[in-house]
Parts: C-alpha cells; structure tokens; sequence
C-alpha cells in the first residue's frame, strides 16, 4: 500500500512539473506601439512566422517577440478571433480597417486559417460594390489611361446589362 | 492581454499616419481573395487598376469559374474548336481578313461553311481578339456567357428518344439555349432548351464518322446507338453481334432495321455504332426520357 502511495505521489510531481515548465514557456509578443502581450505558447502555434523562429533557437526559457507591423489593437483583434475559433460573427463585427490590416497580419505571421477567413470577408465586402468602393476599400489609385477605360468597359459591357451599379 | 486597455490610446495616434495598399499583400493572398468572387465581381474589380486587372483575368481563376458552370457541358471537343477558332487570330493579326469575316469565323450561318468539319461557331468576336492570345480562358467564359461561342453538344429529344449532334449558344437572360443544327443547313432549329436537355458529346468520335465500340457486350447491358452524319456510306441496318455465342446460335446477331417512321424524322442520320452506357446516371437519363414519354 505505501509503496502505491508513493508511486502516485510521484506521478502527482511529475505532473505538476509538467504543468510548471509549460506554464514558463510564455511569449512575449512586442507590438509596433510598445505593449507587450503575453501569450500562451499554444496561441503561437498557429503563428508560423514565429514558430519556425521558436524551432530555430530551441529554447525553454520565454521568448521576447518583436512585433514592428503589428499594433496592440490588431493584436488583440486577432486574439479574440484565435480564442473565438474564428467565428464569422466576429468577423462580421470589424471594421474595415480591422479586416484589412488582420489580414497583412495573418499573412506576415503566415496564419492560414486567420488568412483565409479574412480573405474570404474581404471577398463578401467588395461583392457586388462600384469600382469606386472596391478602389477606396484597396486604397488604390486608378492608373488607366482613358483608352484603356473605355475598351475595358467594352469587353465587361455585356455583362452589366441590366445589373444596376451601386 | 491585460494590457488592451492602455493601447487603444496610442492605436489612435498611429491610425493616421498608416498608408498602405491591399497590393502589397502577396499574390497568393490576392489570389485567395479574387477566388472567392463571382464573374461579375471579377469584371468590376478589373476595371481599379492596371494591377488588378491583370490578376483577375489568369487562366486559373476563370478555368474554375468554366468548370463549375461548363463543366458538365464542356467537352473536348468543344475545347477543341474554341482553340481553332482563337489560335486562328490570335496569329491572324491582319485587320483586312478579320473585317471580311466581321460575322463569324467561319462566314455567315446562311452562307457556305469553308471547313465542313467544323461543329462550333464563333461570331461578334472582333473586340475580344487582344484577349485571345494573354486570357483565353476569360475570353472563353465572355464568349460562353454572352452567347457568341456555339459550341457542339447532344440535345435530347424525348418524342423519338434520340440524342443528336448539335451546337448551341447560350441565352444569360434566360439561362437557356438556342440549338442549330447542320441538317437543317444550320438554320436555327430549337430556343428555350433548358440545361438538362444537353450533354457533352459522349464519344470522342466527330458527329461524320462511325463509332467504332471497342467493348465487349454482354447479356443485360445497356447500349446507346450513335447516329451520324454520314452521307456518303449510309448503314441501313444496324448488326450487333454477341461474340459468346456460337456463329450458328440465333443469338449470334441481333439486326435493327431503320424503318420508313424513322427515316422521314432523321433523314439524315445513320446509325454510326453503339455505345455501351456504364455510368449509372446516364442510364437513369434514358429511363427517364422513356418514362416521360
């Protein structure tokens, strides 16, 4: 019996070691206005950008993580949609400078999931908006000549009969 | 985390002084957005910038857009044609032979046909002729969905049970087609088909020559008999024969004869082969044509 004892007390240690040295490995995440988040080291996973660096120095102590792209409130953003599992509400919920600048994000940290449900809410925005809206949205200037417009608008033409422009 | 509160302060200074653009985004990302959009989008997101424009118009993007509303109806024979018709102007930059031929590629539906072997017509293209070469495939869709590429398919027809060689052209308003036919020396022969009535060519054989079924039958197959334009050798008969039976077994050959009904309907058809039918769906077809009549 106490032997038994034993063994199971030393299970128990075991465990709270474990526990205790996944606890350590935190990261910090340094974002581009000077706050520093800590994250779950779960949470980087999902951020390869950051994984293959973590793989790349293998180490157990935390990791202080620069972040000059990324400001806090993107950040957060993105935490909330991580811990949310990526649910379209939330997405539904950002603004649109929050949908675009997630997206750079989620493509500089090479977030796959993260990318491709901002791209796909991006695609949702612009359907069925003006050139104009879609121009704004992408923060682009029209570089067409007036040759180029007129025989752009001849091939698309068909198309647009009947379809109202918003 | 805790730390959101302090930061929203200072996200409001740095707001302003951001500038940049969805371009700088990698292509594959752009790519990622552009898929998820529909023909219509995909035009008016071409008409932004140079840039995009050009992203909108690769082959990969509209290849899909093709399979997913073509597809069924499709096949490579059509392919084919439309590779004739556009590598044909692509290489004829010559303004004088395009305004002679301003109708059609092939002249005038009314007129002579100089390549008899044709079984597609393209006409109104001379706007998209930049296209041709650089974004084939969205030239393709624009000439699909507006109806200026007649390309060849089967049309059902439930009164004779038949399935014949025709090309047809689509109608977007509608979202049905309109049918020619080479018997009736390409005058317009039928308007208002729904979808379901048209397949892709079954056999890779040309509508001119005999089917020539490379596999063995046996007993409860079902079979399609392949009807073709072939003037010049007509089969009046049709033999299958059972290669399990013995030469002196009256199982050996089974004949079908075209009796006077059926030549009057088809005059110019002749049986052109058999196919044996192994896709469920396509028997469940004939089933149903039989059923409905």
């Amino acid at each position: 019996m106490g032997e038994r004892g034993e063994e199971w007390e030393a299970v128990m240690l075991r465990k709270a070691e474990e526990e205790e040295s996944k606890a350590v490995k935190k990261v910090k995440l340094v974002t581009s206005d000077g706050v520093t988040m800590e994250v779950e080291i779960s949470t980087v996973k999902e951020m390869e950008t950051i994984q293959a660096f973590m793989n790349a120095t293998d180490t157990d102590n935390s990791i202080i993580f620069p972040l000059p792209k990324v400001s806090s409130h993107i950040l957060s953003r993105i935490m909330e949609l991580m811990s949310g599992e990526y649910d379209q509400e939330l997405v539904k919920r950002l603004s649109h400078e929050e949908l675009k600048e997630i997206c750079m994000v989620a493509n500089y940290l090479n977030m796959k999931t993260l990318l491709h449900l901002t791209a796909s809410a991006i695609a949702n925005l612009i359907q069925n908006k003006s050139v104009e809206f879609v121009r704004h949205f992408f923060n682009i200037i029209n570089d067409f000549t007036p040759e180029e417009e007129v025989q752009l608008r001849k091939t698309h033409e068909w198309a647009f009969e009947g379809v109202d422009e918003d | 985390m805790s730390s959101e509160k302090n930061c929203v302060s200072k996200l409001e200074k740095q707001k302003d002084c951001k500038v940049y653009s969805l371009l700088d985004l990698p292509e594959w990302t752009l790519d990622c957005i552009l898929e998820c959009l529909s023909p219509l989008d995909l035009f008016r997101v071409a008409q932004v910038c140079t840039t995009l424009r050009d992203k909108t118009r690769s082959d990969a993007l509209w290849e899909k857009l093709i399979k997913q509303k073509w597809g069924r109806l499709l096949g490579d024979a059509a392919y084919h044609e439309w590779q004739w018709h556009t590598t044909k102007f692509a290489n004829t930059q010559s303004i004088f032979s395009l305004q002679q031929n301003q109708t059609g590629s092939c002249g005038s539906f009314s007129g002579v046909w100089p390549f008899l072997n044709f079984h597609s017509y393209l006409e109104n293209f001379t706007d998209l002729i930049t296209l041709f070469k650089n974004c084939s495939k969205m030239a393709l869709y624009i000439c699909l969905e507006s109806g200026r590429f007649w390309f060849p398919v089967q049309l059902y027809k439930t009164a004779n049970l038949l399935c014949y060689d025709t090309i047809v052209s689509y109608d977007s308003k509608r979202d049905t087609f309109k049918a020619r036919s080479q018997t009736g020396e390409w005058r317009l022969t039928e308007e208002n088909i729904q979808w379901d009535r048209l397949r892709s060519p079954a056999v890779e054989t040309s509508p001119r020559e005999i089917h020539m079924s490379n596999c063995m039958l046996k007993p409860g197959d079902q079979i399609e008999i392949q009807m073709k334009k072939r003037i010049e050798s007509p089969f009046y008969k049709l033999v299958v024969e059972f290669k399990q039976y013995s030469p002196s077994s009256r199982n050996k050959r089974s004949v079908l004869n075209r009796n006077r009904h059926e030549e009057q309907v088809s005059f110019l058809r002749w049986f052109g082969g058999i196919r044996k039918l192994d896709k469920e769906e396509e028997i469940e077809k004939w089933n149903n044509l039989f059923a409905s009549r």
